[in-house]
């Protein structure tokens, strides 16, 4: 082979090694990327329950009566009432009066009273937390 | 000879990327457990106060353990939650 015909190989050789490499660099980038948003997003949804469940927990502390149906809680409480509900966007939201707190994007939330106990139950896509609390004379 | 340099320091990268994002899942999931094992903690508690509770109550892959710790004139209840996450186990203490 002649030093034209050489160098012409070297150059796509070295070529072929550089596009090998920029395929590795943007996989890698694209694997630790999508990881990195996956495990952003539980970790999002972790802290909406977290949330979610505190305000509950307060809310049914001083709770006078507390109703629930298959789409939402209301609980009563002496000069006010709270709504647990999930609007059609999924968004999970606190509402009292007319104020308005969401709580996060939920897939799906089911209360259920099981006697004196109410299961709630947050379901995220993947994902899915749940508490029970003790209605005392409710 | 420098493809090979760069390679070598996209290996280095990726290798030190890759800790610090295996670094970062086990902190989620060791905050996941803890998250979960204070809910599940709580929902023993609640149900001991409810006088419905059983000695045991799991979640996943967690398990909670009631325990009842008398004194002097008081009664409190122990839940303790152990499970794959948490490093020790989790306790919270409740009464009547």
């Amino acid at each position: 082979m002649n030093k034209g015909g050489m160098a012409a190989l070297e150059a796509l050789i070295a070529a072929a090694q550089v596009l090998i490499l920029a395929a590795v660099v943007c996989a890698l980038l694209v694997t630790f990327w999508q990881t990195w948003l996956k495990y952003n997003e539980a970790c999002r949804q972790r802290q909406w329950a977290a949330v979610a469940f505190a305000y509950l927990d307060q809310d049914l502390r001083d709770a006078e009566e507390v109703l629930v149906t298959a789409s939402e809680l209301r609980i009563v409480q002496e000069n006010r009432e709270c709504i647990y509900r999930v609007t059609a966007e999924k968004s999970f939201y606190r509402g009292l009066g007319s104020a308005y707190y969401p709580l996060g994007i939920v897939e799906s939330v089911s209360f259920r009273r099981e006697g004196d106990l109410l299961w709630a139950e947050l379901y995220f896509p993947g994902e899915c937390y749940r508490c029970c609390y003790f209605l005392e004379g409710n | 000879m420098e493809v090979i340099m760069a390679a070598a320091v996209i290996a280095l990268a990726a290798l030190v990327l890759g800790a610090a994002l295996a670094g970062a899942m086990q902190i989620f999931r060791a905050s996941q457990a803890v998250t979960r094992g204070r809910l599940l903690a709580a929902s023993h508690l609640e149900q001991a106060a409810a006088g419905v509770a059983e000695p045991f109550l799991w979640e996943g892959e967690l398990q909670s353990t009631l325990t009842v710790l008398e004194g002097e004139g008081y009664i409190l209840w122990q839940a303790e939650v152990s499970g794959p996450g948490l490093a020790e186990p989790l306790r919270l203490v409740g009464g009547p």
